[in-house]
């Protein structure tokens, strides 16, 4: 019995050693045993949804140039990227680079000391910021240089050409008011049950309740003044409850509806979402779904007044540089390529809208074979608001307006007294983290 | 005396030996968390900078805060309507199933499984079930004639019951198994003799069977009471708190504060008083029960 | 109190029973005729308990989809390291607190009590921020670590071993036993029930928990069974038969082990609820 006992504890210890040393590969494992041979440096870098963010082929290719780095990817589901993240730094993971999803989390990465400024790499190698254009301002903080844009999404109206077609429709044009949109959504939708034909599709999250309000160019979600909000939840809560053109909020939540799943069965006329919508398409269509089935376009969002500049929200995911990292030189000329113009070709290749985007770039993006002719148009669009702007409230916030828009949208609460609400649970979370 | 000495000193050395390895984990694991838990919920530390000390700030915050209060008093919601309703449930079936009635193992087992199945995966199949138009659930209350049936999980009024309906649904059975390990222990004599006096059905059960599993009961309250209070993962997945803060319980609020938001000692002050309110049921329970539970020796 | 009487009152209990049992295990049917429907006919009514046609495919496509293999083998590994180390912990410990006689028997007990009291969810915090200052997130490790000396398992050992007569020891004590010799001989073997209760109850409390895995573990290949049907859900929402078949298995293990030992887990929930 004593032997069995001992010989079951040195098993279970060595099965847990086993495992941790699984684990820590890639760290400290592999460092000590070849000091004689030349070392590969390994950079870890993390990730949403590797698989479908096509950069494989562009870090294969990187590591086939650079002899001796390898790149290690950590891909994290997109749902839970902001959190896990932020619990793995805090972990004190070896992480090196990561992208940034939304620009209001780089603020808290700022005060946490958890990313270095890029300034100094980025004078020593005298980068061009021009092709960056309007993205440097965002990764701009106290007049530090957090991070290069990799990404620079907007949002944009994708509508399927066959369901316009049929009922003898105009295409969307860059003159398309809201309530034209209701409109036409009235008019695309048909049929009743599970065969039933809707004018729009319109998705569960936040955003796409409130960037209406933010068009109306009144400040942003953590100054500007809620009723900016009013407007838009009509329009969206009218087109669900009374016109019945999309499907409602409550069906899509709790079903977890995909919006480009919605899309692609063909049978949903207009969907507005952010740019990298059109990669999804691109690929679907390579893998050969007829034009039958679904003929994607793109036209600028919807504004308020015919005559408004095409105004649309969006948002900047830039590349960072981990302060705990060993390798910051090898690291800072990785996250160049990714975010520099090899990077951006490649994601025009991809149709993903980069954030360095000079001629060559834009030209192989309107070329690809798979960008709608007619979607040009929307790629013009001037000016793009922040979802949210880059401050240490914006998740708190976000949060509380998904919330309060959760509850007007399943009916439990008039637009009215959700936007009261809003407004002293603002003031009670500026309150509560002072 | 000093033999006494050696032989407890022996006795020591063999104790402490037996205990060191689950000592040792307990001290670094449990015991030092504990008390690290309390001391943080006087701090503001966002897990990056140095931890400060603030005093009783976080639990001045807790008062002013209401998503806390909120969080609350759906707990309290829950556990109020949660509570009873799993220890008639368990309790009548305990009776049911202690008539002696052939099939009794797998009727036991059925209702036993619910318990042991993974959360995650039961409440995935229930928001199926809930699902408003879909849903089975509401497919057959459309069916009998109910025109509107509650959108469940999407409506503010529904959302908690329907959390609570499947929490009773997969904790009862396990309830059920500790009645009926009760009602097995009491002698059969005392019912023989209430017979004799004429005690109809509802007299034996008022004053033999609910008095003598009364330490039964005792304990199944404090337990489900407990675990009411730290209900988590069905929320987690069901709603997420939704629709709004409808079914936005403490663990979640915690959670969400600490792994979210990193409010660690803000998060802390939040389970501090999680751990009030489980320490006052203890109290009250362990004062109350002489006064109703029976123990035999 | 006819014989008609009776009878009636069996079928009244009956039907009692028999309802309740279809609601306790619709739902599982339900979750298992779904896994094996085509996307198009999870949600149709009236609802088809055996489908025509069973699409056994979505059971092969999960395992393509997911590292599933990669979910179940973790969830393997940690369930047994854990089983384990907690079944030698306690019961060393727990020995100790019933059988041998110190002077600090009881107020080391208290503590063991009183922190059974405390919620994981209290410690939760504090035990990430040791965790983390050991740099083990992420890793099976912190799991195991924090499992392994639950504070409960010595509580219900003790409470068996307790009942285990004294002059069985005493006898062995004067016949110059060693104590350890003692422990793996006599009280082992005489505990057995109690230990296959513990080891059950740890074994389904691992499988199936959700709370620990979600906070410690982050990158894929340390996910376990539980995280993976959540990513299933995160990932292809709206693949519900796939969602369904990914449920199903992780359910099959546990409804395995309940089979085979549901004497234990009656016995063991019935001992904790004895008197405490």
């Amino acid at each position: 019995m004593k032997k069995l006992l001992s010989l079951l504890l040195v098993i279970t210890l060595l099965l847990s050693l086993a495992g941790c040393g699984k684990n820590s590969e890639g760290g400290q494992a592999s460092s000590s045993t070849k000091k004689d041979q030349q070392e590969d440096i390994t950079i870890r870098f993390a990730l949403w949804d590797y698989e479908n963010s096509g950069l494989q082929p562009l870090i294969e290719r990187y590591e086939a140039e650079n002899e001796g780095i390898k790149i290690d990817v950590l891909d994290i589901s997109a749902k839970e990227y902001g959190d896990k993240l932020a619990i793995m730094l805090a972990g004190g993971e070896t992480i090196d680079t990561f992208f940034c999803k939304t620009i209001s989390d780089l603020g808290g990465y700022v005060t946490k000391e958890q990313i270095d400024p890029l300034d100094t790499y980025i004078e020593a190698d005298k980068i061009d910021t021009v092709p960056y254009g309007a993205t440097m301002d965002t990764v701009n903080i106290d007049d530090k240089i957090y991070g290069l844009p990799y990404r620079k999404d907007f949002w944009l109206l994708f509508y399927n050409k066959n369901m316009f077609d049929k009922h003898g429709i105009d295409y969307p044009t860059k003159d398309m008011t809201w309530d034209d949109y209701r409109e036409v959504a009235k008019q695309l939708t048909s049929g009743e049950g599970p065969t039933k034909e809707y004018g729009t599709y319109i998705h569960t999250w936040a955003s796409v309740y409130f960037l209406q309000g933010l068009q109306k160019n009144m400040g942003d979600l953590v100054s500007g003044d809620y009723v900016m909000l009013k407007d838009g939840l009509e329009l969206l809560k009218g087109i669900q409850l009374e016109d019945k053109s999309a499907q409602d909020y409550a069906t899509n939540k709790s079903m977890g509806s995909h919006y480009a799943g919605m899309m692609e069965k063909g049978n949903v006329g207009m969907l507005y979402m952010g740019t990298w919508q059109m990669s999804q398409f691109a690929k679907m269509k390579s893998q050969g779904i007829s034009d039958e089935q679904y003929n994607w376009s793109v036209a600028p969002m919807p504004t308020w007044t015919k005559d408004e500049a095409e105004a649309t929200i969006g948002g900047v995911s830039p590349m960072l540089l981990s302060t705990t990292s060993k390798h910051k030189e090898e690291t800072w000329e990785f996250i160049k390529f990714v975010s520099g113009e090899e990077g951006a070709k490649h994601l025009a290749d991809l149709l993903i809208m980069p954030a360095f985007i000079n001629e060559a770039v834009m030209d192989r993006f309107v070329q690809n074979e798979y960008f709608p002719e007619d979607g040009k148009i929307a790629l013009e669009t001037e000016h793009i608001f922040m979802e949210w702007p880059s401050d240490k409230l914006s998740p708190l916030l976000s949060k509380m307006v998904d919330e309060e828009i959760q509850l007007v949208v399943t009916g439990n609460k008039s637009i009215d007294d959700a936007i009261a609400d809003m407004e002293s649970r603002r003031d009670e979370i500026i309150e509560q983290n002072k | 005396m000093t033999q006494n000495k050696t032989i407890i000193r022996r006795n020591r050395m063999k104790a402490y030996a037996f205990l060191a390895p689950n000592f040792v984990g307990f001290i670094v694991f449990t015991l030092i968390p504990v008390v690290y838990a309390f001391l943080l919920s006087f701090m503001e530390w966002d897990s990056a900078r140095p931890a400060v000390f603030v005093g009783l700030s976080n639990y001045f915050k807790l008062f002013k805060d209401t998503g806390f209060r909120i969080s609350l008093l759906n707990t309290l919601y829950y556990t109020a309507i949660t509570v009873p309703l799993t220890i008639v449930f368990a309790l009548a079936f305990a009776l049911i199933l202690n008539e002696g009635l052939k099939g009794i193992k797998l009727f036991r087992a059925l209702h036993f499984f619910p318990h042991i199945s993974s959360i995650v995966a039961v409440a995935v199949v229930w928001q199926f079930l809930y699902h408003p138009d879909f849903g089975p659930i509401n497919m057959v209350l459309k069916q009998i004639g109910i025109a509107n049936p509650p959108r469940w999980t999407s409506s503010v009024t529904w959302a908690m019951p329907a959390v609570i309906f499947m929490s009773v649904w997969k904790s009862f059975g396990y309830y059920m198994i500790m009645f009926i390990a009760g009602l097995k222990a009491i002698p059969i004599q005392l019912y023989e003799a209430a017979k004799i006096d004429g005690a109809n059905g509802w007299k034996r059960f008022r004053y033999v069977t609910l008095p003598m599993i009364s330490p039964t009961m005792f304990f199944v309250v404090i337990i489900s009471i407990i675990s009411s209070f730290k209900v988590f993962a069905q929320v987690f997945i069901m709603t997420e708190g939704g629709p709004g803060r409808a079914t936005s319980v403490l663990v979640y609020k915690i959670y969400t504060d600490a792994f979210k938001n990193f409010k660690f000692g803000y998060a802390s002050a939040e389970a501090v008083i999680l751990f009030i309110f489980i320490l006052i049921v203890t109290i009250i329970q362990y004062r109350g029960q002489e006064k109703w539970v029976n123990y035999m020796n | 109190m006819g014989k008609l009487h009776e009878l009636r009152r069996k079928i009244i209990l009956y039907t009692l029973l028999c309802i309740s049992s279809i609601s306790m295990v619709l739902p599982f049917l339900w979750m298992l005729s779904a896994s094996l429907k085509s996307e198009k006919d999870v949600f149709s009514f009236p609802i088809q308990w055996i489908t025509d046609a069973p699409v056994w495919r979505n059971y092969i496509v999960i395992w393509e989809k997911i590292d599933f293999a990669t979910y179940y083998m973790n969830t393997i590994k940690l369930t047994v390291v854990i089983t384990i180390l907690q079944l030698i912990t306690c019961s060393l410990a727990a020995y100790a607190f019933a059988k041998i006689d110190f002077p600090e028997q009881k107020v080391l007990f208290l503590g063991y009590l009183a922190t059974m009291m405390v919620p994981f969810q209290v410690v939760m915090i504090p035990q990430f921020i040791i965790m983390k200052n050991l740099h083990l997130t992420d890793t099976h490790m912190a799991l195991i670590l924090l499992q392994a000396f639950s504070p409960f398992g010595v509580f219900l050992l003790r409470q068996y071993y307790l009942n285990i007569p004294n002059e069985l020891l005493e006898a062995a004590r004067i016949d110059g036993m060693g104590e350890f010799k003692i422990y793996s001989k006599i009280m082992v073997p005489l505990a057995k029930p109690a230990l296959a209760s513990l080891s059950i109850f740890t074994f389904v409390f691992v499988w199936n928990d959700f709370l620990g895995p979600l906070i410690y573990l982050n990158t894929d290949k340390n996910k376990t069974i539980q995280l993976g049907i959540r990513k299933f859900i995160t990932e292809y929402t709206s693949e519900y038969s796939l969602i369904m078949a990914a449920s199903v298995c992780a359910l099959i293990p546990v409804l395995i082990i309940f089979l085979l030992a549901q004497k234990y887990f009656i016995e063991g929930v019935a001992m904790t609820g004895m008197k405490g």
